[in-house]
């Protein structure tokens, strides 16, 4: 398959600020890409100089095989929907559509034959005639999103399209959006600061902090396998579980001593010795993910850590305890349980398997 | 119950009593233009016999000769009417663009620069009085005095501010993404500027022109120091009456309905980009 988009080294500042710090990827042909991370992190700059909105300090951006970073904004082929739908509040949605082609001086004919297509692909046919300053905001996504793709762009990009939309009408969107990109084969650069939205939609996904690029991956192995602190934190709901721990040896095990719970974690040496053995002695964290906790009311084998249930919150179908151990908590997402009350004493399994290890200092995942 | 019927009560007295307050010297001129001769100096409010005579001598003042003493002779209103009609409506006009472009550039490109800007209030900063006079010396020397171009030109650039000032304000709620979206789908900046932005501060551009067009509509120092004859506009005219001639009350209300009647249609016919103007920004 063919890359349609490369941003290579890609940096720019503001003043001392560096608001992109050598940022690298690639987009391929028909790929939802999304980029991820906390507001501030430098999203939106990056697309904004994607789109030549921007003059990057470093880097070079290819779309197509064709370097365009000196390009204009509109020499790039690219379309760009804001946060800010840009939809003119004082056209009808017919003129909105229509509007790249108009400047693009199209024919009449031509215009109106894609216009209607688009309307229908995106269910506007019935508002074609009204004036979009007074329509719903889904509507003006719609119109938005029919407008950015009407001029046909060889990519495009959305800047956290739905922040503005409430939940409900939310995920209709993605479920829309997603099939858009299907059924046109549209090539996306997703922007967002909400993991699920970017979990549920993307191809790929690069997690983005404080100007860097910290991941790229499919959602699964970011999930999976999740490269520091930062990113098993940051993605997943509820939180992953991070426990502070130390790296000993005892009996030619490898010893993973929960702090001040007596709970360990042992595993043979000769397997691990790779992975473990130059970590022996430091501090490290042990990340679990709230729904492979396992919860017992009766002591049963691998159930070592003991605590109180100090909280419980159903959510739907599901539940999530938070189990106080001595001054620390882990949480755990459950299907509902009737036995399971606030104030009752627990016993916690922590599968070895699902565990993930990192570093305390360092942060990086070295497990 | 009583409670609420005395603050119902209350607030109205408020409402009324400030109706009355800005209300009541218009009414007394409208009830004064419809008085007869003898009634013009009397203190009160409904004319005894209703005429429209004060309309006529209006625009054929000869007839005012003899009339409590006066002695002066007053043009017909016609020709002031025209000049301000022409005046005021070219330097709203020259004014509203002018005043667009510039907040454009300030809004977006932050030129000239907001000390500059807030300086293009200087004129309205000192007393009129005080430029008058250099006004008039260069304006004798250029050839302008009594000259529609000349009143054209100043009134549109001592009033310029207020249209750079008002559509800022305006523009400002444009949200610059959408400028660019459109730079994006392939619009010149030319483009961008007529097609976008200026459609979608419409409603500015009516209420900084209405602001502007009454403000020199009313205008009477410098119209009096540079006009004479020729450029003499409606509130030199009224003046006129004042000075020159003598306690002429009854046309001098009807000279004042009559000039009212201009702004007072130009309100009636925008007030739908009134209430857009005052809620802008919720627009979006
Ligand atoms: N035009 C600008 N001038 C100065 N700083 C900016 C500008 N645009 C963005 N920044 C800064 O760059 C950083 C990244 O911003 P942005 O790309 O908007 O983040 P995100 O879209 O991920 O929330 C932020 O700290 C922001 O304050
Ligand atoms: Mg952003």
């Amino acid at each position: 398959m063919m890359k349609k988009l490369i941003v290579e080294n890609l940096t720019k500042r503001f003043g001392d600020l560096v608001a992109v710090d050598h940022v690298s990827f690639d987009i391929m042909e028909g790929e939802f890409f999304s980029l991820l991370g906390p507001s501030g992190c430098g999203k939106t700059t990056t697309l904004r100089c994607i789109a030549g909105l921007e003059t990057p300090d470093e880097g070079r951006i290819i779309i197509k095989d064709r370097d365009v970073t000196k390009l204009l904004p509109q020499e790039r082929g690219i379309s760009l929907v804001f946060q800010e739908f840009a939809v003119f509040p004082h056209m009808t949605v017919y003129d909105n559509l229509a509007f790249g082609l108009k400047v693009r001086k199209t024919p009449k004919e031509e215009i109106k034959k894609k216009v209607l297509e688009i309307a229908e692909t995106l269910n506007l046919k019935d508002s074609l005639r009204k004036v979009a300053g007074r329509l719903g905001l889904s509507e003006k996504q719609r119109i938005a999103i029919g407008r950015s793709i009407i001029v046909e762009p060889e990519i495009l990009l959305l800047d956290e399209p739905l922040t503005l939309v409430d939940a409900k009408v939310k995920e209709a969107m993605r479920r829309e959006l997603r099939r858009l990109q299907k059924e046109l084969r549209i090539t996306i650069l997703y922007v967002t600061h909400d993991q699920l939205e970017a979990m549920m939609m993307s191809d790929r996904i690069a997690v983005m902090n404080a100007g860097k690029i910290l991941q790229i991956g499919t959602p699964s192995e970011i999930y999976e396998s999740p490269k520091n602190v930062f990113i098993a934190r940051f993605i997943g709901s509820p939180t992953i579980n991070l426990l502070s721990s130390k790296l000993t040896i005892e009996n030619d095990k490898f010893s993973i001593l929960i702090k001040d719970k007596e709970a360990k974690i042992q595993v043979e040496r000769k397997l691990y010795d790779d992975i473990l053995g130059k970590h022996v002695g430091r501090e490290l964290l042990i990340g679990i993910r709230p729904e492979e906790v396992e919860i017992a009311k009766q002591h049963m084998q691998g159930y070592n850590i003991i605590g109180k249930i100090e909280f419980v919150e159903v959510m739907g179908e599901k539940m999530e305890i938070y189990v106080k151990m001595n001054d620390e908590y882990i949480r755990a997402l459950t299907p509902l349980r009737t036995d399971l009350h606030e104030g009752d004493n627990v016993y916690v399994r922590i599968p070895l398997d699902k565990i993930f290890l990192f570093d305390a200092e360092t942060e990086q995942r070295i497990l | 119950m009583t409670k609420r019927i005395i603050s119902k009560f209350l607030r109205y007295i408020v409402i009324i009593a400030f109706l009355a307050w800005i209300l009541i010297p218009v009414l007394w001129m409208f009830t004064l233009a419809f008085k007869s001769y003898p009634e013009w100096r009397v203190a009160y409010f409904f004319p005894k016999e209703p005429t429209i005579m004060n309309f006529i001598l209006v625009f054929e003042p000869k007839q005012i000769i003899g009339m409590m003493g006066a002695t002066a002779l007053v043009d017909p209103v016609t020709l002031p009417f025209i000049n301000s009609l022409l005046v005021v409506g070219a330097s709203t006009v020259l004014a509203v663009i002018i005043g667009f472009f510039t907040a454009y550039g300030a809004s977006r490109y932050n030129s000239p620069g907001p000390f500059s800007l807030f300086f293009t209030l200087l004129t309205r900063m000192l007393p009129p009085a005080t430029f008058v006079t250099p006004i008039m010396v260069y304006y004798a020397n250029l050839k302008l005095l009594d000259s529609h171009l000349g009143l054209i030109m100043l009134y549109s650039a001592v009033t310029v501010t207020y249209g750079i000032w008002i559509l800022k304000g305006f523009i400002d709620q444009v949200p610059v993404e959408w400028e660019q979206a459109a730079l994006l789908e392939g619009a010149t900046h030319i483009q961008v500027v007529f097609k976008v932005t200026l459609p979608i501060v419409k409603s500015g551009l009516v209420v900084s022109g209405l602001f502007i067009f009454l403000l020199n509509w009313a205008e009477l120092l410098f119209a009096l120091v540079l006009t004479n004859v020729q450029a003499v506009t409606l509130p030199v005219h009224i003046s006129k009456y004042v000075g020159a001639v003598g306690q002429l009350y009854g046309p001098q209300a009807a000279l004042g309905i009559l000039s009212s009647l201009i702004p007072v249609v130009i309100g009636y016919l925008i007030q739908k980009h009134l209430v857009t103007a005052f809620t802008f920004g919720m627009v979006r």
